[in-house]
């Protein structure tokens, strides 16, 4: 009897042989390990569901071979109850529902349970059939019910709006049921057959729905605990383990109609309730939408290894602050194409001339900082290069320039970085910057700031001179299309009027978002800054 | 007696609150439906020895109990005399027999076939057999198994003695005895004692655990278990009973536990220590389905069992045993057959002992958001701040209500108290509208009606509500 190599989890269908730890003669048990396979997500191994000895290998280390592929060729000393192929991987974390990076999306359909135990009765369900496709329609049936059929034999052509394809069997038996008809449309995860298993067949691993643990310490039990009565190992399309979305009976029945995950949808009504209106709102968005900047697919996220397998480790929540930087970052990543041109600013002037102020400044005044300094030049310079104070709508084809300048100042806190915005930072004194910037920064460091405190900004400035570094690529904080990064400022020998003079050099690091702002432009901006930087009477009269 | 020999799309066995409801549904959607139940009439243990006799005979207590409680309003009645053939006939005539009778209206002008008196057995996976009225065999595509649970009768106390009673015999009223033993203090026990003691018999219960109810919060049975004490003769918790011996003078109990009488003498004895799913001899082993230990029959979200195309509901698919579970399972299951995307996934279940005061709640209890590390707030809300509750003078009632510390959203629901049980809709509503606590306090409730006090709990999750001052939080 040949064994063949078993489903090894969705959207895989081939895999290649790394290790083979059996010979001809050899005997087996059920859940040895046989050989070990690679896929682009993962190696796994093997594991054999019989107890037998082995005849013939019919594979070698190197060989790319699809599932259903005979490995070994047995004689059973008696078939063991089938045992998945290394069910131990968890699907890759998806980001949580507000961020509009892609996630490989489980098919939404309600997961049914594999007829275990049914005899080797296994529901067949349409696997995955390429990126972004999540259904077709039959065209035509290559059997009928009742037939024996083998492994990869076709059961039904499918047409998707990219191909026609086969849609083979995954393993040999009799189809105990077609469910399906010619001119039917169906859906990825849709069971279209019932196959009852020829003996000495491993069960196919069910793709499992995701069953992620979040972050949140308040969870709620999706099901009501006066006992409830499911036994089998699917959840509720609403996901196991997460707390529910707030959404009614009905509401949610019309999600599992359409295929919706409500994680992914935003709640209008009060508390984050998801409504029909919702529902109904996120489909139309998702139907007309061009496709998102961040494409239809992005790279498959292999899931992560055991640590602790390598040595001691500690586990420790992650913060609200920390997952809502996470998914900022995340998006500007995703979203914005950026560059980061360096320059620097001759500041010897200048900070001669702020050093001379602040110590001539009664005790207690707000302090006069270079951060301070720098909103004056940053926002003469967005007045003259409006582009850098805009966002772009990309579904409503518009950029939107901002005639107001708001710029936010990144705070290093202990639990993260904020980062509180300064209102009309082109209408203010140096001296009301300050004093500003002083307050936002002591509310950050003690969380006090509000929420409005933090948003309205239209670009931001992240000062790490204090920290150190010569220079780095700081991120955009999204929807901003501009970033202003500054390092530590040093001495440097720098020609000047044909001789080597020490001047104090402040390196500049402005990031921009390159849908919105050219090269050059990004050039012309930190040249205007440096300009500003390295002359105070010009930045006095000029901002 | 008939014979018959049938093919139907589908076949429910079983016609209580799970079969009928998913032979009606069925053929709504125009599925042909042939429904088998083994009594003559239909409705299951629901309508025929369970909730409906003990709902019926639980009104005759309540008008009973408030003739008495007249007498402090001013109203004299003089002890009531108990026709117990009339009260016996009316249940099952005007009660039973009526429901019995709707349920057939029901099946018969929505072409449902039922076959009454009749018991189906699996001879294969698409085939059962018949025996009873009806005999001979049905081939069937799709299946329904909705053949529910009977009590369940420990070996200790099945002396064949018709003195030792289970639900059904209790309900059936052969007597008023004058003094009765009630093993298991659950919500069966409590009914039925709560019933019998109206009609004069001295009550005695004794329940295993250290609490009647166990699976209630013990703030709920704290005022039921005040009012049933002065109405019972005793109520022993964490006590057995070791065993029964039936002697012409009664039923000699031997009780094991603190402060109990080693052994005591009743004239009729109710087991009421849980029922147990009806799978046997319904000749499974025929087919693929499989069943668990404890012989339920597990099924997936869609109500399939380990055969795609046999489906069970209700008490014999699993916990919790209540009609109205088996009810949403008949929709669940239709569904399923007519190949939409259903699932039985309730977000909540009430549930409700119909005692005097009832107790009901919805959603998550304390004691399982302690179990599962749920953080919680609890908002009590006492009956002695009701304005309702005074009009009836029943002031022992509470409802308290389960929010999430941060959201406010609603958890879960209890309340003790008349009307209950009428109450607690309210509160599933709210648990699957994913409600928070501010939806259900800015939605006006009637005044005056107890209804009040599930609105003023919401109140309490924003501050104090109007009758009752800011609370200390019992936050977790």
């Amino acid at each position: 009897m040949d064994f063949r190599l078993p489903e090894l989890g969705e959207g895989i269908s081939e895999a290649t042989v790394v290790n083979i730890g059996v010979k001809t003669g050899d005997a087996v048990k059920a859940g040895q390990m046989l050989l070990e396979v690679e896929t682009d997500k993962a190696s796994m191994p093997i594991p054999a569901t019989f107890d037998g000895t082995i005849v013939n290998v019919r594979v070698k280390s190197g060989d790319k071979i699809k599932v259903g592929h005979p490995l070994v060729e047995y004689s059973s000393a008696g078939v063991a109850a089938p045992a998945p192929a290394n069910a131990s991987r968890k699907p890759a974390e998806a980001p949580a529902k507000a961020s509009p990076a892609p996630a490989p999306a489980p098919a939404p359909a309600p997961a049914k349970a594999v007829a275990s135990g049914g005899g080797d009765r296994r529901e067949f369900k349409l696997p995955a059939l390429g990126e972004g496709i999540d259904g077709g329609t039959v065209v035509s049936l290559a059997v009928n019910q009742g037939d024996t059929v083998k492994a990869e034999q076709e059961l039904f052509t499918i047409e998707t709006d990219k191909a026609s394809m086969p849609v083979p069997s995954p393993f040999a038996g009799v189809v105990s049921e077609l469910k399906i008809k010619a001119g039917q449309k169906i859906s990825v995860g849709q069971v279209v057959a019932v196959i009852a298993a020829s003996a000495g067949v491993a069960a196919p691993v069910s793709a499992p729905p995701p069953t992620q643990t979040t972050s949140r310490s308040n969870t709620e039990t999706a099901v009501a605990t006066v006992a409830a009565p499911v036994k089998t190992q699917t959840e509720p399309s609403n996901g196991a383990g997460k707390p529910p979305v707030p959404a009614g009976p009905a509401t949610r029945r019309l999600a599992r109609d359409m295929g919706v995950d409500l994680y992914e949808v935003a709640g209008s009504a009060r508390g984050g309730r998801v409504t029909i209106d919702d529902i109904k709102a996120f489909v139309k968005k998702k139907l007309t939408q061009p496709a998102t900047p961040t494409g239809s697919g992005g790279p498959v996220i292999p899931p992560l290894p055991d640590f602790s397998k390598y040595g001691p480790i500690e586990k420790k929540p992650v913060s609200n602050i920390r997952r809502k930087i996470a998914e900022n970052l995340t998006i500007a990543w995703h979203v914005a194409p950026a560059v980061t041109q360096f320059d620097l600013a001759d500041i010897t002037d200048l900070e001669a001339g702020r050093k001379r102020i602040v110590d001539g400044m009664p005790k207690g005044s707000p302090k006069i900082t270079m951060t301070v300094l720098a909103m004056k030049a940053v926002t003469a310079a967005l007045k003259e290069f409006p582009n850098f104070n805009s966002s772009l709508d990309v579904p409503g084809g518009m950029q939107i320039l901002k005639q107001y300048y708001h710029v936010g100042i990144a705070v290093d806190t202990e639990r993260g970085l904020v980062v509180p915005v300064i209102r009309d930072a082109d209408k203010k004194s140096i001296r009301e910057l300050a004093k500003e910037l002083a307050e936002l920064a002591e509310k950050a460091r003690t969380n006090k700031l509000t929420i409005d405190e933090m948003r309205g900004g239209t670009f931001t400035i992240t000062n790490l001179g204090g920290v150190g570094g010569t220079a780095f690529s700081p991120i955009l904080n999204y929807p901003e299309v501009a970033i202003l990064g500054m390092s530590r400022s040093s001495l440097q020998p720098v020609v000047k009027d044909g001789a080597i003079v020490p001047r104090l050099m402040l390196p500049l690091c402005l990031t921009y978002d390159h849908r919105v702002i050219d090269g050059a432009d990004g050039a012309r901006f930190t040249t205007r800054l440096a300009q500003l930087f390295s002359d105070p009477i010009r930045l006095l009269m000029e901002s | 007696m008939s014979e018959i020999n049938s093919t139907t799309p589908l076949l429910v066995i079983g016609g209580g609150p799970g079969g009928y409801p998913a032979a009606l549904h069925a053929a709504d959607h125009g599925i042909k439906v042939i429904l088998v139940d083994a009594e003559p009439g239909l409705g299951g243990v629901c309508t025929n020895r369970g909730c409906i006799p003990s709902k019926a005979l639980l009104h005759v207590a309540k008008l009973i109990r408030e003739a008495e409680e007249a007498e402090t309003w001013g109203v004299h009645f003089e002890k009531p005399k108990v026709d117990l053939d009339k009260l016996r006939a009316h249940v099952q005539q005007k009660v039973i027999g009526k429901l019995n009778n709707g349920i057939g209206m029901l099946c018969k002008g929505r072409g449902v076939e039922v076959i009454k008196g009749t018991r189906a057995t699996f001879l294969d996976s698409h085939s059962v057999k018949l025996e009873g009225e009806t005999t001979g065999t049905i081939q069937f595509e799709k299946c329904i198994i909705a053949t529910g649970s009977i009590p369940a009768m420990p070996k200790a106390f099945a002396i064949g003695d018709p003195r030792v009673m289970d639900s059904t015999g209790a309900l059936a009223m052969p007597d008023i005895p004058k003094r009765m033993l009630i093993v298991g203090g659950g919500y069966i026990g409590l009914e039925i004692g709560t019933i019998y003691a109206a009609l004069g018999t001295k009550i005695v219960v004794v329940e295993f655990t250290d609490g009647l109810l166990p699976a209630a919060d013990r703030d709920l049975v704290k005022p039921l278990e005040a009012r049933l004490r002065e109405h019972f003769e005793a109520i022993h918790l964490n006590t057995k009973v070791a065993g029964v011996q039936a002697t012409p003078q009664g039923i000699v109990a031997t009780l094991e536990g603190k402060d109990v009488p080693a052994s005591e003498t009743f004239d009729r004895v109710l087991i009421s220590v849980g029922r147990r799913p009806n799978s046997a001899g319904l000749g499974l082993e025929k087919t693929q389905v499989k069943l668990d230990e404890k012989g339920y029959i597990p099924v997936d979200l869609q109500r399939c069992t380990s055969e795609p195309h046999i489906l069970a509901i209700g008490d014999v698919a699993g916990e919790p045993g209540l009609a109205h579970k088996a009810t949403a399972e008949a929709k669940v299951a239709v569904e399923t057959l007519l190949g939409e995307r259903s699932e039985f996934s309730p977000r909540a279940i009430p549930a409700v002992v119909f005692t005097d005061p009832e107790i009901a709640w919805a959603g998550i209890t304390e004691r399982e958001a302690k179990e599962q590390n749920v953080a919680y707030d609890k908002l009590s809300f006492p009956w002695a701040a009701s304005g309702r509750a005074t009009t009836l003078g029943r002031n022992e009632g509470l409802t308290k209500m389960l929010v999430d510390p941060e959201s406010k959203r609603i958890l879960g629901v209890g309340i003790v108290g008349i009307g209950a049980g009428e109450m607690i809709a309210e509160a599933v509503l709210a648990i699957e509208m994913g409600a928070v606590s501010r939806d259900l306090a800015d939605s006006i409730h009637p005044h005056p009606t107890l209804s009040e006090t599930v609105m003023e709990s919401a109140e309490l999750a924003l501050g104090a509500a109007t009758h009752v001052a800011k609370p200390k939080k019992v936050a977790r």
